[in-house]
């Protein structure tokens, strides 16, 4: 099937999907029958039931972003390979380690960075200069700036940029040309977070007071207004009050469970530069608590020792360094280093999905209210180029959105063939999760269309 | 004495059981008729006017079901209204509250929940329930608004509040803020609670300021301030009727003409008990009526009778309609507002001008659908429309683009719209068919692909009753746009049928005499009353507003459908000056 028409036809299928409940609703329960009673509201319920699919739990309206960035790409054969359909799909070795999270997660295959085609440099440069700004040269700001600028709330800071290794501007850019540096030493970024920001326990105790007596005062409003009230407006105010009790419940958490100063786990000798493993889980606390007490909505992790992460020599078998082995590609010897060293990364990665779900954050955990992209340089480490880059999605993207699937748009392991999706159609996409209305992100190279990725919201 | 000179009688009704047992056996009907699968069920009116004899001295002759609209029926001779539910302040309501207590100090704040609306309409009571979100939202918006007017606390009490907590100041402005958030006089236990809550503070050594912070938060968490309620002026059993005290006649008028609580003045006829006759009340609407509020309330209901809620889920094929985006949207959804004012409190006012009108609002986007004159640009000027295209709200790019897919008109969309909202007609269609919308095909004319909507037996029933209408404005496309051709140059058939309608049943050509058709109906007319009337009780209107309702179409249907007449007669209605007492 032709491209074009597929993706035509994918999008027809999406608004259909997306009308039906709609047309159907209107048709099937009439004004008055909605309203009329046991009678109407029993004919309506598998209705009301297919309108309503927000009651469920997990993944909630998304507050927070989170962009994980690694630099040399992956190997799809042992990625996220396609079944029969987008639910029916499998995780190679790479991927073992998010196997936990399978269901919580976005995989896509085949979108492009079409802008690195028009950007100069080496294979390195125009990819690190467009993959996060879809504009040629770093000639814009990184998404997370943008995305920052749009959802932060008052009193929050703008995007929080941590490296795992040392400090370095790559790819991060405040404005054209503007590079941004994201910080490697956990120890400082901690100390420059966490020093001044938490109130001390008087300070909580005295607005933990304060929120206590108002809502003590508001439950006794309500005490006074239902006694005159009627049965059917009793339990609509009743209503009301348990959603009240359930936000002290969660306020009251907040304050105390989920947001502490974090505490790192450092060991001897700890030297941030070389030491990535224990850096990764230190900046994955920090990340979690930023979060968690609302200090940012928006922060980047980047992987900045691209070529040569001492950690990795013993995957190497005789290759000169990690960039040596990645250029051979799986086609010479050794592809079980190779694979070794993009496990390393999706453990890394694992490891703070896991965190982000033990941490409580309103009624769930910042993994239910929380976007993550997990983004690379490269598709095919071997080709250094911007065809089918790593691109996937974990946390929520909303209640409505449907994860543990993997998307396909191009065939991956061709990386010769262009997919009709650019990496601009997947920072739309996460703009629309946040309700922004941008059509397009980026520069509109050719060949990019304007609009998210279908299917996906 | 009664309050309100229209009756002679207090109204003490144990009719109101027949009321709901006939309610009952009415939903009955429509469960059954499902069974029977998609014949086709146009429910309302099947149980006849039965008078409604009971024991009441009051009106015996009172009706127990609602006629059919435009059916004459004797006026109820005592006050019986419908149950008004106790309702959560809308989006926009809680806005003008706030900009009424605070003034310029208020900070703007979207974040309060806003109602969802699938159907019916945004004031409706299921539409604002509070949910989790719901709830944040609030508190949010609350903390938002409370610390911001306390950033400069001497201006906002009009006096320096102190650190004790029997501060004369910080009292006497607890007691002004209360009337006003409360929309009376706070009782004794209210203003204790907000009188403590300050002391509880102060003792805990909160400045005055973040004190009254607190008690502000507290007024605009609760219940007094975010739902509107009445209790009326004295105390009955379940089922009596009681009239209004003049703070809930002040609060119904203006959440009804302004979507805003009642403003100084109206407190003051309140406390002075000059809102106590339907005299003072009609005196009192007919001046509110003059504040330009009241036009965007009369839009905003405009916007959901027309279902352009739709318009948010709409997408269109950019290869056909590249002009289509938000922007778009937004224009249609402001030509209707714009364009209603204009008819209701500029023109002739009449319900016929805005049905089949030959003049619009527009900017130069809406212009080039319509093929008029675009030199007004972005800003929006009168256009007179092609009166052998277009006429009135049916006929407008917002209604037709809503009630579209996203290449081709859906006639059965926009005949549904005439049916449930202008004849006030439910369609009823079972539970487990599946919807599917026929593939476009251009070799296909659009009526053509509906046709097993006719052919199959279970469909044709249902769809006999919508189609036929839809197919009458199938020359307009999805965008809204006039057209001669459909698909691969294949000419437009715009012959409809308004089968079962009434007095304007029959067949019938075109958008324009469709909307000319429908304007000099009684049925749409009394539909149209039945609509606003639900607008502004909050709910689905139903038999139990059988004598509120009878009025209102008679006051609407002696003023020739004008639609000021009809706000003015609303305001007059029982549900709005009497409650009957739920259970």
């Amino acid at each position: 099937m032709n491209k074009q028409v597929a993706a035509d036809q994918r999008r027809v299928d999406q608004e259909l999907q997306r009308a039906q409940p709609h047309k159907t609703g209107a048709f099937v329960l009439g004004r008055r029958s909605l309203l009329r009673g046991v009678g109407g509201i029993t004919v309506g319920l598998p209705f009301i039931e297919a309108l309503s699919r927000k009651a469920q739990a997990a993944p909630g309206r998304p507050k927070r972003f989170l962009l994980w960035h690694q630099g040399q790409g992956t190997q799809f054969k042992q990625w996220a390979i396609p079944g029969s359909s987008p639910t029916d799909f499998s995780l190679g070795s790479i991927l073992e380690p998010v196997a936990p999270f399978k269901d919580r997660m976005l995989f896509f295959r085949g979108i492009d960075n079409k802008v690195a085609e028009i950007a100069s440099g080496d294979g390195h440069a125009t990819k690190q200069s467009t993959c996060l700004t879809c504009v040629p040269n770093g000639g814009g700001p990184s998404f997370d700036q943008v995305l920052s600028a749009r959802i932060r709330t008052p009193g929050q800071r703008s995007s929080l940029n941590l490296a795992v290794g040392r400090s370095a501007k790559i790819r991060l850019y405040a404005g054209p040309g503007d590079k941004i540096e994201s910080q490697g030493d956990p120890r400082k970024v901690l100390a420059s977070l966490f020093t001044t920001t938490p109130q001390s326990s008087k300070e909580l105790e005295r607005l933990a007071l304060r929120r206590k007596s108002v809502l003590d005062g508001v439950k006794e409003n309500m005490t006074t207004f239902r006694a005159r009230l009627g049965t059917e407006d009793k339990r609509r105010l009743d209503q009301h009050t348990d959603k009240l009790r359930e936000l002290e419940t969660r306020l009251n958490a907040q304050g105390s469970v989920a947001c502490t100063t974090p505490k790192l786990n450092l060991p001897a000798g700890f030297n941030p530069d070389s030491n990535h493993e224990a850096n990764a889980d230190a900046q994955t606390e920090i990340l979690a608590m930023a979060f968690a007490c609302n200090l940012t909505s928006v922060a980047t992790v980047e992987f900045t020792d691209d070529h040569d992460p001492g950690v990795f020599g013993g995957f190497l078998s005789g290759y000169g360094n990690w960039h040596d082995m990645v250029h051979a590609g799986e086609t010479k010897r050794d592809i079980g280093g190779l694979i070794s060293g993009y496990r390393w990364y999706a453990a890394r990665f694992a490891k703070m999905l896991s965190r982000f779900s033990e941490v409580q954050d309103e009624s769930g955990t910042l993994l239910d209210h929380t976007t993550i992209q997990w983004t690379c340089d490269f598709g095919y480490g071997i080709g250094h180029n911007g065809l089918s880059v790593h691109a996937a999605l974990a946390g929520s993207l909303g209640p409505d959105v449907k994860m543990g699937r993997l998307l396909s748009f191009s065939d991956a392991e061709k990386a010769w063939t262009a997919s009709n999706c650019s990496l601009n159609n997947l920072y739309v996409t996460i703009l629309a999760a946040f309700g922004q209305k941008d059509t397009t992100f980026g520069t509109q190279a050719k060949g990019v269309q304007p609009g998210p990725i279908a299917g996906v919201l | 004495m009664q309050q309100f000179s229209r009756y002679t009688f207090a109204f003490t009704g144990t009719q109101l059981q027949v009321f709901a047992m006939m309610r009952a056996s009415l939903t009955w009907i429509a469960v059954t008729s499902l069974t029977v699968a998609c014949t086709g069920t146009v429910t309302g009116g099947e149980s006849g006017a039965a008078g409604g004899s009971d024991d009441s001295p009051t009106d015996k002759d009172a009706p127990t079901s609602l006629p059919q609209p435009g059916e004459s029926a004797p006026l109820c001779k005592a006050p019986l209204p419908g149950l008004v539910a106790t309702r959560r302040l809308t989006h926009t309501q809680f806005q003008n509250a706030i900009k009424q207590l605070f003034g310029a100090a208020a900070p703007t704040t979207n974040n309060f929940p806003k109602a969802s609306i699938r159907e019916g309409y945004r004031s409706f009571v299921d539409a604002n329930s509070v949910t989790a979100d719901g709830a944040e939202q609030i508190a949010a918006a609350a903390t938002a608004i409370a610390s911001k007017v306390t950033t400069d606390v001497v201006a906002l009490a009009g006096c320096t509040p102190g650190a004790t907590s029997d501060d004369a100041c910080a009292l006497r402005y607890i007691e002004t803020l209360a009337q006003k958030a409360y929309r009376r006089p706070a009782e004794p236990a209210e203003l204790a609670t907000l009188k403590n809550t300050y002391a509880k503070l102060i003792g805990a050594a909160f400045t005055p300021a973040e004190a009254l912070a607190g008690v502000i938060e507290l007024v605009l968490q609760s219940p007094q301030f975010l739902y509107i309620a009445e209790f009326g002026s004295k105390t009955g059993a379940s089922g009596d009727v009681v009239p209004l005290t003049d703070y809930e006649v002040a609060s119904r008028l203006s959440f009804l003409l302004w979507d805003a609580p009642p403003n100084d003045e109206l407190l003051q006829l309140a406390r002075d008990a000059k809102l106590h006759t339907a005299k003072e009340v009609e005196a009192q609407a007919r001046k509110m009526l003059q504040d330009p509020r009241t036009e965007s309330v009369f839009g905003a209901f405009l916007e959901d009778w027309l279902e352009l809620y739709r318009l948010d889920s709409q997408t269109k094929d950019p290869k056909r309609f590249p002009e289509w985006n938000d922007a778009l949207a937004t224009a249609m959804r402001s030509e209707v507002k714009q364009t209603a004012a204009e008819v209701a409190f500029r023109g002739d006012a009449s319900l016929s001008s805005l049905l089949a009108g030959n003049r619009t609002m527009a900017n130069a986007a809406l212009a080039k659908i319509y093929g008029a004159d675009t030199s007004m640009g972005d800003k929006f000027a009168s256009v007179t429309l092609n009166e052998s295209q277009r006429a009135g709200l049916l006929t407008s790019a917002a209604f037709l683009a809503s009630h579209a897919g996203s290449q081709e008109s859906f006639p059965v969309a926009r005949g549904a719209f005439v049916r449930r909202h202008m004849l006030c007609q439910d369609i009823v269609i079972p539970a487990n068919i599946v919807i599917e919308p026929p593939p476009v095909n251009p070799n296909v004319r659009g009526r053509e692909r509906f046709n097993q909507h006719r052919d199959d037996p279970t469909c044709a029933g249902c769809h006999a009753l919508m189609d036929p209408i839809g197919f009458g404005l199938e020359g307009y496309d999805a965008l809204g746009r006039h057209r001669t051709s459909e698909g691969d140059n294949l000419s437009i058939d715009t012959s409809g049928d308004l089968t079962d309608a009434g007095d304007i049943s029959g067949p019938f050509q075109g958008g324009p005499e469709l909307a000319e058709r429908l304007a000099s109906s009684d049925v749409v007319q009394g539909c149209f009353v039945r609509q606003l009337f639900s607008y502004a009780v909050a709910r689905a209107y139903g038999d139990e507003d059988a004598c509120a309702i009878l009025f209102v179409e008679k006051k609407f249907s002696e003023s020739h459908g004008n639609l000021k007449e009809l706000l003015v007669a609303l305001s007059l209605s029982d549900n709005f000056l009497y409650r009957r007492v739920p259970q």
